[in-house]
């Protein structure tokens, strides 16, 4: 049986660097920490690289569009990213980098307020979802709409104040039943994880390799 | 979409069940904006999270630093802005050194927005960038570059924010490592980071944290505190007002606390209204839903 370089070659390597970083946790600091060190160094460049590729990714996405004669609003959209991409690596390059005053108020003023607009439609519809969810029409929604009402309550930063039950009833509910349930999901998700990586370590999860 | 001007329903009491979400956001729109323009100045609760992150803020040993690592962006302003402002003031009022790392790419603007705002009050000023505190740039790398930083700060960081050589910044002679580290700050707009933290911090260095999430995200925060990792948190907008008003550096909190006190106990009648046409409407039709 021939030997199959392009899945056993990458299985090896994963199997090799997971056993460097799950060997180096259980250890205290040693060799084994300048290994993990390193690979780590190598995880944050090719994070930082995949900024690159998106940036790639978009100029070919809206390059495109530009081309598409028939649909002007495509077309519009290009042009605007196309404006702002520019506007933004200009002044990062030639007005004092990104730390500069320039890229400081750029950024603050179109995509702060811009990305904060964003943001105010959910008072449109979270409260308009409560409104309709926390109507008591099942046992379940009995019991989401009085934890739900009981949390908004106390978020309230004035209600607990006048009313202190329901300050107490709100930690209750966090560190109680709320702790208890997270605490039972962590765990679930922990051994599920230690799983998922022992199928990884031994090649027998399909699908990371090939 | 429907007509916002459109209720529905036949009678009152089944209206009172059929309001557009148009409505009920205005309503609610008009309640935040009402205290924003003019205080009311209502009452300020304070939770034991908020209460324990103070008290584990001021108890940092002055011979470390403290790290502020974040993933808070300049999308999430409304919510982090007070408590970004009532934590670093709190900081520098009390001496207590510190050095803020941007998780994602645009955190280093929040911060810098923030210091802004924070050298111009008492507590900032007679502070001194780079001796007091210090502003990283973007680690990309999310939970792996924790480690990282924790084995190697300088190797993580060559540069600050601004471009210069960490050995040109006084307080980086006393950061190299977890060994340096008095405590970790951890803030995101994400529940689930915590996780994060907790286990390449706390798990395998030892280093404790205090969580610094969103408004209504505290539940697996919780689940490490008091004494798992975690030694406080401080809520998004409200812990953040909390933050303000126990560390006595008043600042938007009060305004934004009125807002949220009015906003949430609209939203509470709201609900209680939808219930009242729910049951109502049942009753008439003779129990039937």
């Amino acid at each position: 049986m021939s030997f199959d370089y392009k899945r056993n070659v990458p299985q090896y390597l994963l199997t090799l660097i997971i056993l460097v970083f799950l060997i180096e946790f259980a250890l205290p600091e040693g060799p084994l920490t300048i290994v993990k060190n390193e690979l780590t160094l190598w995880l944050t460049l090719i994070a930082s690289f995949t900024f690159f590729i998106a940036a790639v990714t978009l100029i070919i996405r809206y390059a495109k569009n530009l081309t598409e004669k028939k649909n002007t609003i495509n077309i519009l959209y290009a042009i605007e990213f196309f404006v702002i991409f520019v506007a933004y690596i200009g002044i990062a390059l030639f007005a004092g980098g990104i730390s500069g005053d320039s890229y400081k108020w750029l950024y603050t003023t179109l995509h702060g307020n811009l990305s904060q607009a964003a943001w105010v439609l959910y008072v449109f519809l979270e409260p308009w979802a409560a409104y309709k969810a926390f109507q008591l029409r099942s046992k379940e929604s009995i019991i989401l709409a009085i934890t739900g009402l009981t949390y908004i309550l106390y978020l309230a930063p004035s209600i607990p104040a006048v009313v202190p039950a329901i300050g107490t009833f709100a930690n209750w509910i966090v560190n109680v039943p709320a702790k208890g349930g997270a605490r039972g999901a962590i765990i679930t998700m922990g051994v599920g994880a230690l799983l998922l990586a022992l199928r990884m370590l031994t090649g027998k999860e399909k699908g990371i390799v090939d | 979409m429907s007509d916002p001007l459109k209720i529905q329903g036949d009678t009152l009491i089944e209206k009172l069940g059929g309001l557009h979400w148009f409505w009920i956001g205005a309503i609610i729109l008009l309640l935040i904006f009402i205290p924003l323009l003019n205080p009311i100045g209502l009452p300020i609760s304070t939770t034991q999270w908020t209460l324990d992150a103070y008290q584990a803020i001021l108890d940092a040993p002055k011979d470390k630093i403290v790290v502020w690592e974040d993933e808070w962006s300049m999308g999430g302003l409304a919510e982090a802005e007070t408590g970004h402002t009532a934590l670093m003031r709190l900081l520098l009022k009390n001496d207590i050194r510190f050095v803020m790392v941007s998780l994602t790419p645009d955190t280093p603007l929040l911060h810098s927005y923030i210091t802004d705002i924070v050298t111009k009050t008492a507590e900032g000023r007679g502070k001194t960038y780079g001796i007091d505190w210090a502003q990283m740039g973007f680690l990309p790398g999310g939970e792996a570059s924790l480690p990282f930083m924790a084995e190697d700060f300088h190797g993580a960081f060559e540069a600050d924010f601004y471009g210069t050589p960490l050995s040109e910044l006084t307080i980086m002679d006393d950061l190299h490592g977890y060994e340096d580290i008095a405590l970790i700050i951890t803030g995101s707009s994400s529940q689930t980071w915590i996780e994060s933290p907790v286990r390449q911090w706390y798990v395998k260095y030892g280093v404790e944290i205090i969580s610094y999430t969103l408004t209504g995200g505290t539940v697996l925060s919780a689940t490490y505190w008091p004494d798992n990792g975690i030694l406080g948190i401080i809520e998004g907008s409200r812990g953040g007002s909390e933050l303000e008003f126990i560390a006595g550096v008043p600042g938007i909190g009060v305004a934004q606390s009125d807002a949220k006190t009015l906003a949430f106990l609209a939203t509470a009648a709201f609900i209680v209204l939808g219930n009242i046409s729910y049951f109502g409407s049942k009753f008439k039709r003779g129990g039937a839903s």
